[in-house]
């Protein structure tokens, strides 16, 4: 068997993948983090419909509840992927309301404001600001979309053996303090999946 | 012991982490709600000269920073 399945023609346009990021994001919008990364698809892939990776994790006594302990304390402590605290918090602490000056840009110039600011000419040089919303990290972009010219996920199980893929220095910690590694993780991954580690 | 402390902990001991993340999140809020004055204002017509002086700084600064590549040799837009 091999590691990866189906080519997929757009990988954003897969079902699995969508999936997973969309959960991801509402991970990171639940504990209120200021990025989404590594540590919140391993949240997205024990919430996914599809058990296989519930199932793999299971097995090595990893359970959602734990996990989303474990990425809330590896992440405001500094060891995540991205930032430690989110731009509204961080705004919150000089009196500047984030969500305020949101609501009133949108009222303004529209819903999709920042978008078309960011695709037109004047916003072609801008980096990424706290209007943005909570970015994606390097990592998570390369476990969803950077395997193999972006194949289609399988199983659940193979879209955690991308993560493992993506080497996240804050999935590793989170996996540590969950009594694990990403290298025990891969091969009871592969060892499920039937294919080499 | 866990590293972790709330963002409320670290900001009521100033925590220059703390203090200097959030400066530097304001910074980058800034630059997008002027970049979005400034794409409403090329919107309806505003010369970058009317822009530079709204905002207090050059032309050559607001161009450099703002105007594309088709704009960047022309001396009035």
């Amino acid at each position: 068997m091999t590691r990866r399945a189906t080519p997929a023609r757009d990988p954003a346009r897969d079902p699995v993948r969508n999936r997973l990021l969309s959960a991801a994001g509402t991970e990171a919008d639940r504990a209120r983090h200021g990025y989404v990364g590594c540590e919140h698809l391993l949240l997205a892939l024990l919430t996914d419909k599809d058990p296989t990776a519930r199932e793999i994790l299971a097995s090595q006594g990893i359970t959602l509840l734990a996990a989303r302990a474990a990425v809330a304390d590896v992440i405001s402590s500094g060891r995540g992927d991205g930032p430690r605290w989110n731009a509204a918090d961080l705004l919150a602490t000089l009196g500047v309301d984030l969500p305020a000056i949101q609501r009133q840009m949108r009222a303004e110039y529209g819903p999709h404001a920042i978008d078309e600011l960011y695709r037109s000419p004047v916003g072609r040089r801008l980096s990424w600001g706290p209007l943005c919303g909570p970015k994606m990290t390097p990592g998570l972009k390369k476990a969803l979309f950077g395997n193999e010219g972006g194949a289609s996920f399988a199983t659940s199980g193979h879209a955690l053996l991308s993560l493992l893929d993506a080497g996240s220095p804050g999935l590793a910690a989170v996996l540590t303090a969950l009594g694990s590694s990403p290298e025990l993780l891969r091969l009871a991954v592969t060892e499920q999946l039937g294919c080499a580690p | 012991m866990s590293e972790a402390i709330s963002l409320a902990e670290a900001a009521s001991h100033r925590d220059p982490e703390v203090g200097l993340a959030a400066v530097a999140a304001l910074r980058q809020m800034l630059e997008q709600l002027e970049a979005l004055q400034v794409k409403a204002a090329r919107e309806d017509g505003w010369t970058w000269e009317r822009i530079a002086d709204a905002l207090g700084i050059t032309r050559q600064s607001v161009h450099r920073k703002y105007a594309s590549r088709r704009f960047a040799g022309r001396r009035r837009t």
